[in-house]
Parts: C-alpha cells; structure tokens; sequence
C-alpha cells in the first residue's frame, strides 16, 4: 500500500495527481470528436501553435496557459478561416498555419536564451512544476471545457456525422467548428504542464480511441475516454515517482499500452465471430 | 393533386446557381404545388442536388427568387464513411427534431417517443437501438427517411434516396410519401430511376442545367425531352433500356 500512499505526502504529487486527474477529462471528453471527425493532424497543429504563446508567456512571467490559450484560439480561426477558400484545402491550410507558429516559437526560444530550461519543461512535460494558480486556472478550464462540450454534444455530434444536414437545418456550422476547435485548444492547455506540448496529443487521440473500441454509444465513449484517460494519467504518474523517469512519457506510454492490449483483445474476441459469418 | 388555382407551396423564378463562376442550373422557374410527389430527373451534374439546396436556402442564387411557404425537410445523400459515427438508429432520428428542441437542451421523452414512432413508420421500429454501421444500406436509408420525418416538414427533399435500396426499402419510402403527400405536404424527390418516377411521381421535372420539360410525366417524358436532357446518342444506347419498364403503360 505504501507504494499508492507514500508519494501523497509530497505537496507536488498531489497537485501533479490533481492536474493528471484534469488532464484525463478534458482530453477524453474532447478527444473523442477528435478521433471521430479526424481531427488528430488539427489538434497535432493546435499544441504546436500554441509554443509561441508559452515561450512568450514564460519570458514575460506570466501564465503559460493564458499564453497557450491566446495563440490557440488564433490558430483555430486561422486555420477555419483559410481552409473556407475553396482553393486551399484544410489540411494545407493547417500545414501552412501550424509550421509557422511553431516556426516563430522557436526564433522566440533562441533569442531567449536564458529561458530554454523552463521551455524544455513545457515542451516534455514536468510534474513538480504545477503552481496551485496553474492548478485553478487547470480546473477552471477543464469545467468549461467539459460544460460546454455535454451542453454543444448533439450539434457536434450532428455535424460530425452529416454536416450537410446540419446546414440544410440552418445550424452556423462554421462557427460551432470554431468552438469545438477552441475547445480542444482548451483541453490541450490543461494538458500542457503535466504531459507536454509535444505529447499532448496522445491524450487526445490514444484514450478515445480506445474508448471507441469498446463501445458503439458516444455518451459512453465519452465517460469511458475520460476514464482511461485518467486512469493512465494515475498509472504513468507513479511510474514516474517510483522510476525516476519523465511524467510526460511515462503516462503516454501508459496509454499507449492500454490501447494495444484492448485493441488485441477486441481483435481477438472479433476474429472466431467473423469466421461463423 | 389540388386545383391548378391553388397557391403553390414553393415556387422559384428565373433562379440562377452558379458555384465558383460555372453556372450549376440557369434560369429555373418552378411552382411546386401542395400535396404531391415531384421526382427531380436528369443526367449526372444535371443540377438536380443544386436545386435541393437553393430551395433549402443552403446556396445563394446568383440570380432570380427562390420562395418557400412552409418548412423544409431534407433527406441527403451520405458518404459511407459517415456510418462509423457512434449513433444509434434512435439518436439519428432524433436528430430531426433538434430545431425543435433548441440550443443547451436534450430531446426529452416527447422527442424520443415521436423519433420511435419515426422509426416504426419506416419499419425500422425493432432496430431502433441498433448502431447505424450494423445497418444494411437500405436500413440506414429508412433511418434517414425517420429522421426527415421528424422534421415535420410542409416541403420534404429527398436526395436519391432509392439509390441502392432493397425491395423492403423501396415498399417503406413509397407507402411514406404517398402518406405524406396525401396529408397534403409536398416531396420532391431526385432519382436516376426513370421508370420508378414515371409510375409513382405526380409531376416530374427534368433537368439538364435548366428545366427542359416539368408536367406530368407523361409529358415530360416525351421522347424528344430526354433526347433534349440526355442526348440523343444515349438515349439510343441506354435510354431506351431505362425506360423499357414503361413499355407497357402505352399499350
């Protein structure tokens, strides 16, 4: 039992618990539109577009999550904006936005020379650097997050399986796209201090699918996504005490493992059905 | 079918579509009367999809009117990557009824029961809890057909919705419109079968960019018509094996 309890004494353990616990929801919950519209290359540009606002908000000492949120938001109307000319396709449109950003993050991070250590902290992830402010500001986005995604669920849910429909029913369809992309650039926010900017993505994509192999309803996808999603952010992050290693990779490549092991699982429970049929 | 004196339930005039500077459908005047099943023929790129969409309002005219007097239902045609959504048969229905519902707010017991009613009309009421991608195809068009219905609309579009669909399909779709039109309402229906439109359309609009003929179909379906809309050499080649079903009606 010492093995669950003993890191709980520590006061950065228990915020690190608390900000995987966030983690885990908001990234499951809006990880799987993620997984059901194909979103994953949107949201790999969303959490690299979001560096530059990090490294801007570290070099003038304020929160990095306001910072990621600022560039987020912008990237999602960039990148809505842009792929509605018919000209240029979305996933271009992403290319071109994403790149740049990420481009711009990094100029910012060589001319900052003496902020590369608390930026290499965001880009992998580090659990003992989660402030009680960050753990508010984490919670607070994730409620809202959250709240607006159940509240939105059957106009997304609509526009994701026939949008045409939701525009012949007058739905403002490219707006509700902006939100549920301001929302994932939420979601990702949460995610950054405990995961990283460069994994965050697994938290968005890995649990909902997952999810989406053990069940055919979204409501329950969704609670099942955020589920796993913390349960691996639970695992990886005493993996990470006991073992000394990255919290970042230790809970992704948790995640990870439980996708392997329900997607052989499923395959083998599909196979002896498919060959009666 | 009503008098001809009857105000028309949607009319459209001089309407001009054009995406990105080609021209999708030219100069179409149309009145669509209440209660009455219009089938929506034509060749491929035809315009007949383009038309749905003017008339739900979905595409700007670049010229002319369009006027509706009623609701609008639509029924679209829908990639097959879509079925892996996870949605029930029951969920898709409901979704008809979401305009009604309203912003922040789920379907409550009213909407479920009416959305099963849906379902059962188009005897799809035993498969309501079914995922959508465990349905044939015929059953996923039935579940679309539900879905329209919840739409309780006066103007109800339907695109293609015959195409690839079984005998049970075929029978469902047809004892529905008739009803609906028979409750006064107005389906237009697109199709690639002209013997299906011929037998059970009241009026059928040919399309070919423009309106080439509209009237019942046995004038519409005038032999140089389809020549007009789909060119005399495949009216030769194929339109003759099309329209073969329809042999026995001029006996």
């Amino acid at each position: 039992m010492h093995y669950l309890t003993d890191p709980l004494q520590f006061e950065f353990m228990q915020r690190a618990l608390l900000a995987i616990v966030l983690t885990g929801i908001a990234s499951g919950v809006l990880g799987s539109y993620v997984v059901l519209r194909g979103l994953a290359f949107i949201g790999d540009a969303l959490t690299h577009a979001v560096f530059p606002g990090i490294v801007i908000a570290v070099a003038i000492g304020r929160s990095i999550l306001v910072g990621a949120l600022v560039f987020g938001l912008a990237t999602s109307v960039a990148i809505a904006t842009i792929s509605r000319r018919r000209r240029i396709r979305e996933d271009t449109a992403i290319g071109i936005v994403f790149a740049g950003m990420f481009a711009l993050g990094v100029v910012l991070v060589s001319t900052l020379a003496t902020y590369q250590k608390d930026v290499a902290d965001l880009l992998f992830g580090n659990i003992l650097g989660v402030a009680r402010e960050d753990l508010l500001l984490a919670g607070a986005t994730t409620v809202i997050a959250v709240a607006a995604t159940l509240l939105l669920n059957k106009e997304f849910a609509l526009i994701g399986f026939d949008r045409d429909m939701a525009e012949a029913m007058r739905y403002p369809v490219f707006a509700l796209d902006l939100v549920l992309l301001g929302l994932i650039t939420l979601a990702i926010v949460v995610s950054l201090q405990t995961i990283g900017n460069i994994l965050v993505l697994a938290m968005l994509v890995t649990p909902a699918a997952t999810a989406r192999l053990l069940t055919h309803r979204l409501a329950t996808m969704q609670v099942l996504s955020a589920a796993l999603g913390v349960a691996a952010g639970v695992i990886g992050l005493y993996i990470s005490f006991w073992w000394n290693v990255a919290s970042g990779g230790a809970v992704v490549l948790t995640t990870t493992a439980i996708f392997f092991v329900v997607f052989a699982v499923t395959e083998l429970r599909a196979r002896p059905l498919a060959a009666v049929h | 079918m009503p008098a001809v004196s009857a105000p028309p339930l949607a009319a459209t005039r001089g309407l001009t579509v054009a995406y990105e500077g080609h021209v999708a459908l030219a100069d179409v005047s149309l009145e669509l009367p209440r209660g009455a099943i219009v089938g929506l023929i034509g060749p491929n790129g035809a315009g007949k999809t383009t038309l749905l969409r003017a008339l739900l309002g979905m595409v700007a005219p670049r010229a002319g009117t369009v006027e509706v007097g009623g609701r609008v239902g639509y029924m679209p045609q829908l990639g097959p990557g879509a079925w892996d959504f996870p949605l029930t048969a029951l969920d898709v229905a409901l979704q008809g009824g979401f305009r009604r519902v309203g912003w922040l707010r789920r379907p409550g017991a009213g909407e479920r029961h009416a959305a099963a009613a849906a379902l059962e009309a188009v005897g799809m009421g035993a498969l309501a809890g079914r995922q959508i991608g465990q349905l044939s195809g015929g059953q996923r068009q039935r579940v679309l057909l539900a879905r329209t219905l919840m739409q309780e609309a006066d103007l109800v579009l339907l695109d293609e919705p015959l195409s690839g669909a079984d005998a049970a399909t075929e029978q469902a779709f047809l004892e529905t419109l008739t009803r609906l039109r028979d409750e006064g309402r107005t389906i237009v229906v697109t199709t690639h079968d002209l013997g299906w439109s011929a037998q059970h359309c009241d009026l059928l609009c040919l399309l070919s960019g423009g309106v080439i003929a509209y009237g019942p179909p046995g004038e519409a379906l005038a032999a140089d018509n389809l020549a007009r809309a789909y060119g005399g050499a495949l009216l030769e080649v194929g339109g003759v094996r099309i329209l073969a079903p329809e042999g026995h009606h001029t006996h």
